[in-house]
């Protein structure tokens, strides 16, 4: 099933930034998602541990990423959003097993790359390695910025632009969840939801 | 000491010893000893550095400041500028100790036959890769918030610190710096 295929392209258009040399290998590359998929709320996408080597494109719905603490516990760590591209990257870069855990917290439509299966299919591998660095590069300072947000932004500041991001954050979370992600005590919280 | 610059490739990267050795004649090699300095970044040329020994810290100006964004250590590689490399915000790399470095001239990928831009555009590959999943532990870092979790990084980062402001060790850690006193003295008196 290809119906994600002018979804999926018209979201990593953007990676593209008007080479027109790479845009076969786009569409290749957009063709090669199945779906889409409906996750229900609760539903683990990618398990801590998974060696699936899958990449998503979340076309609607929300989630977190979760992270494994010293203690063993998951904590929220980031949003899954609509039109964001997640990959089990650990797999895909390094062959490990997944160091997180994607799990929907509302309905979430998606698309997967499985890509054993999109390289068994490649005929034009220089292609796909230079559209696969231009991925990997338009990621970088995505990254980067989300740090700089992390060091920057007050504790209230993260709250106003979960609430941004997830307007129904607290219809589909427990205070417990959105405490996680936000890296603060259950009373932390409150005072704050309580000075909003 | 391209051997070990191919050690930090990430497996699925799986460059052959001829394409290692074909690297190791292509790249440009200069061994750099670096104190305290900010490293020279060279715009019309794509380069990286592999760091030997010390610590690199990466800054970029951020909301009106210059921010610690990460830290690397030895067996890291920087890229500089890579042709593929867009970066939105200009690091800037400061030496936070001596350090031994080897810059490497990337090749200029068009120039190549099809066999080398394979090897040179997995090796880019490998530098973007392992700086995606840096960035990530950077990211994870940026979110501890609690003493042992500083402590533990204190540790890990000790090398680097004499090369930081307070202010800067609080920035990047998101922490006042009376937080931190806090912490160093409830840490000094167990």
């Amino acid at each position: 099933m290809t119906m994600g295929n002018p979804y999926v392209f018209q979201l990593c258009q953007v990676l593209l930034q008007g080479d027109k040399e790479l845009e076969a290998a786009m569409h290749h590359f957009a063709d090669a998602f199945e779906g889409p998929f409906i996750a229900q709320p609760g539903e683990t996408l990618l398990r801590y541990g998974d060696k699936r080597p899958l990449t998503f494109c979340i076309q609607s719905g929300w989630g977190f990423a979760q992270s494994m603490l010293p203690s063993g516990t998951l904590r929220n760590f980031e949003l899954i959003i609509p039109n964001s591209i997640l990959a089990n990257e650990d797999m895909l870069f390094y062959g490990r097993p997944m160091q997180a855990a994607l799990v929907a917290k509302t309905e979430i439509v998606y698309y997967t790359l499985d890509h054993p299966k999109y390289l068994a299919s490649l005929e034009d591998v220089h292609a796909w390695n230079q559209l696969f660095n231009r991925i990997c590069s338009g990621l970088i300072p995505i990254r980067k910025q989300r740090i700089l947000d992390l060091k920057v932004m007050s504790k209230p500041e993260l709250l106003a632009r979960l609430l941004q991001r997830f307007p129904d954050v607290f219809t589909y979370c427990t205070q417990e969840e959105i405490a996680s992600y936000l890296n603060v005590s259950r009373s932390t919280l409150s005072r704050m939801l309580r000075k909003n | 000491m391209l051997s070990a610059v191919i050690g930090v490739m990430p497996e699925l990267i799986s460059l052959q010893k001829h394409e290692v050795e074909w690297l190791l004649e292509y790249l440009e090699r200069v061994p750099e000893l670096v104190t305290r300095d900010v490293i020279h970044r060279d715009e019309t040329h794509s380069h990286a550095l592999y760091i030997e020994s010390g610590c690199i810290g990466e800054f970029v100006e951020y909301q009106g400041k210059q921010r610690l964004l990460a830290i690397h250590r030895s067996g890291h590689v920087i890229q500089l500028k890579a042709e593929v490399h867009v970066q939105a915000h200009k690091s800037i790399f400061r030496c936070l100790t001596s350090c031994k470095v080897w810059r490497m001239a990337l090749p200029a990928i068009r120039e190549l036959d099809a066999h080398q831009q394979d090897v040179a555009e997995r090796f880019l590959q490998g530098l973007l890769w392992n700086e995606l999943l840096f960035l990530r532990t950077c990211s994870y870092e940026a979110q501890f918030e609690d003493r042992d979790a500083w402590k533990a990084w204190i540790k890990r980062n000790a090398g680097a610190l004499p090369g930081l402001t307070q202010d800067e060790i609080g920035d990047y850690l998101n922490r006042s710096a009376a937080t931190l006193s806090r912490w160093t003295h409830a840490d000094d008196h167990g």
